[in-house]
């Protein structure tokens, strides 16, 4: 039943915005405001804000963070931070703008999605900084590290990510996908399959996949009610799991033209390998097969907030769409339909 | 020359004080340090009396048992190293044990039991242990009927637990509970205090959550091993595991042995919280085994 919801969610979604901002604001705005948001908590956070009210140079923003290796980040970090008017920028170099900060936060306070804890904001404001100091200093990090483990943890309890999940479900078509082989790359803490295995009635053959085996150890436990019972998905006999190298360097261990569909939600823009991924996604689906993606992609190539707290919270980027469609052609995908920029559906040659 | 340090732990081990203490054994002609833990209870008796050994300490030593008394003072009064008992041909002789840490108190019925050295616990066992230690003798996983009542054995090398059934269990609550038995790899399990409180907690938590001696079965397995605390992310999680817990786990000095926490939790409640998210905690890398 749920599936019937999304329409009616998203219209709430609509509505929200619009009592709160006075119209209609498009994904990407709704994106910039938030990860905007996002920035300004961690340069708050780790005292960038308060070091930024006389005018810096970059050479001494630097100098203030110290020991940064990423040098291109930083740059970006600032670049977006001016576009996004928390800071000012001119000969004299770098610096805060209260009004700006303000502004930004005041809206962010607006647009609170759906009135539930934004889970990264409390992210933000908590452990994240901390890991954006080390990205800067160097350090890689990757959902095995601790706190982007716990983000993902947080996302998989998220409301508005448990919508995005049925959107995409409902793109895909639920007829088309009972009774199929689904993959689900970035099962991460079980909510994911669980929530296919309920859209689909249990009517399907899943394979539960993620990056690390402790998130794959973690979704196995993930507790579902069947016909009123309470088991475990490790449980299910219509249930696998595989843990898969992110880096492609081994092939996904699923035998060519071996699922129906293949189902990735809010996974992509955290690898840099995100090419060999689709690659690999073509190989295993049969001719025909669906893919269907959850990512952010941009309109244009610009660097964006989104992009710059992906780097600093471990990931990788945001593509744009058509960046996007040309992986997914090379990987010999067609039929390709992107929705509002997030949602991707596309069919195996 | 022996020593003797008592500490409060601050915040973990809450009403728990550790002893530390270095003790010469006769027998095996070595020095040994050690490090207990008594409850409030038992240092209060402790500090109440003067001198004579007030309270004993057995460790095992393999060919002996090694008896360690202190006196109020918190001084070695008398070590002992006292020879296995050797029963004669025909005759079983069983040692009730008594762990060196208290156990919960359980509503359940758990006894115990290592078939090799011949000992016991029946800390929380109502009947009469000595009638039930021949369902242990053959080392076999059972269900065995006793009076009408039903007894599950859950045997692995040496180590059994009999366990009265409740009926608020369900029947697949006996294999997660022998799967919990089997993952302990401890030598004795009459005499493991964290063992006991773990297994405890699953009983007294089974009729809610049949999962639960499952999710324990990684806690268990980590018994003996050390591990590192994030303190940070523990600090700064803010709901999924609990004030109770967080407070536990950001009280422990960055690297803590498992046997440790366990044995710091303060209730049942606190120990299921302590089961039921050790497996996530440690998917999230918040906690790493180091050894």
């Amino acid at each position: 039943m749920c599936h019937l919801l999304v329409p009616f969610l998203m219209l709430r979604l609509y509505y929200k915005t619009r009592e709160r901002l006075g119209r209609f604001w498009s994904a990407e705005e709704l994106a910039q405001i938030t990860y905007t948001s996002y920035l300004t908590l961690i340069m708050e956070k780790i005292g960038l804000l308060s070091f930024l009210e006389d005018p810096r140079s970059f050479e001494e923003v630097k100098e203030f963070v110290g020991g940064v290796r990423r040098e291109d980040v930083l740059r970006k970090l600032l670049e977006v931070a001016v576009k996004g008017g928390v800071l000012q920028a001119d000969e004299d170099g770098f610096k805060v703008d209260r009004s700006g900060v303000a502004r930004v936060k005041a809206l962010k306070g607006q647009i609170d999605y759906f009135e539930d804890e934004d889970v990264v904001y409390r992210a933000a404001e908590t452990y994240l900084p901390k890991t954006a100091v080390e990205v800067l200093k160097g350090a890689e990090k990757d959902r095995s590290s601790p706190e982007v483990a716990l983000t993902y943890y947080w996302h998989d309890k998220s409301s508005i990510f448990k919508l995005g999940r049925e959107m995409l479900l409902v793109m895909g078509g639920k007829g088309r996908l009972r009774g199929k082989t689904v993959l689900d790359v970035g099962c991460r803490f079980g909510t994911e399959p669980a929530l296919i295995l309920e859209f689909l009635d249990y009517d399907c053959r899943l394979i539960a996949a993620d990056f690390y085996p402790q998130v794959v150890d973690e979704c196995m436990q993930k507790e579902v009610n069947v016909n009123g019972e309470v088991r475990r998905l490790f449980e299910l006999e219509n249930v696998s799991f595989v843990t898969l190298d992110p880096y492609v360097k081994e092939k996904f261990p699923l035998e060519d033209a071996s699922v129906d569909v293949v189902y990735t939600f809010q996974v992509l823009q955290w690898y840099s390998s995100v090419q060999r991924i689709i690659e690999e996604f073509s190989r295993v689906l049969k001719r025909g097969g669906i893919l269907l993606v959850g990512i952010p992609l941009k309109k244009t190539d610009e660097v964006t907030a989104q992009d710059v707290f992906y780097a600093l919270a471990g990931g990788y980027r945001g593509f744009t769409v058509e960046e996007f469609k040309k992986m997914l052609k090379r990987a010999g995908f067609t039929k390709i339909q992107i929705f509002r920029s997030s949602f991707v559906v596309a069919r195996k040659k | 020359m022996t020593f003797i340090m008592l500490i409060k732990s601050v915040g973990l081990m809450g009403e728990t004080f550790q002893l530390s203490f270095a003790v010469f054994c006769p027998a095996c002609n070595e020095s040994y340090n050690y490090k207990v833990f008594i409850d409030k209870e038992k240092y209060r008796l402790l500090q109440e009396k003067e001198v004579g050994g007030v309270v004993s300490f057995f460790f095992d030593h393999r060919s002996h048992l090694l008896e360690v008394s202190l006196n109020g003072k918190g001084d070695v009064v008398e070590v002992k190293a006292v020879p296995w008992m050797q029963a004669p041909e025909g005759v079983t002789v069983w040692r009730r044990e008594t762990p060196y840490f208290p156990v919960l108190s359980s509503s359940f019925d758990a006894l115990f039991i290592n078939r090799r050295r011949r000992v016991y616990c029946d800390v929380n066992w109502r009947d009469d242990a000595l009638s039930f230690i021949p369902l242990a003798e053959g080392g076999r996983t059972a269900k065995y009927i006793v009076d009408g009542r039903e007894y599950w054995v859950l045997a692995h090398g040496d180590n059994v637990v009999v366990v009265k059934r409740s009926e608020l269990w369900r029947d697949e609550v006996f294999n997660r509970l022998a799967v919990l038995v089997r993952e302990f790899r401890g030598s004795n399990v009459s005499a493991d205090p964290a063992f006991q409180r773990i297994f405890l907690s699953v009983l007294e938590a089974s009729a809610d959550d049949p999962y639960i001696a499952l999710d324990a079965t990684r806690l268990v397995g980590d018994l003996g091993k050390t591990v590192s605390i994030n303190l940070d992310l523990v600090m700064l999680s803010p709901v999924p595991f609990g004030g109770e817990l967080v407070e536990l786990l950001s009280s422990v000095d960055y690297e803590a042995a498992v046997d440790f926490l366990v044995l710091s939790a303060s209730g049942i409640r606190e120990m299921v919280k302590l089961l039921k998210t050790y497996r996530l905690l440690k998917n999230l890398n918040i906690i790493k085994v180091v050894e």
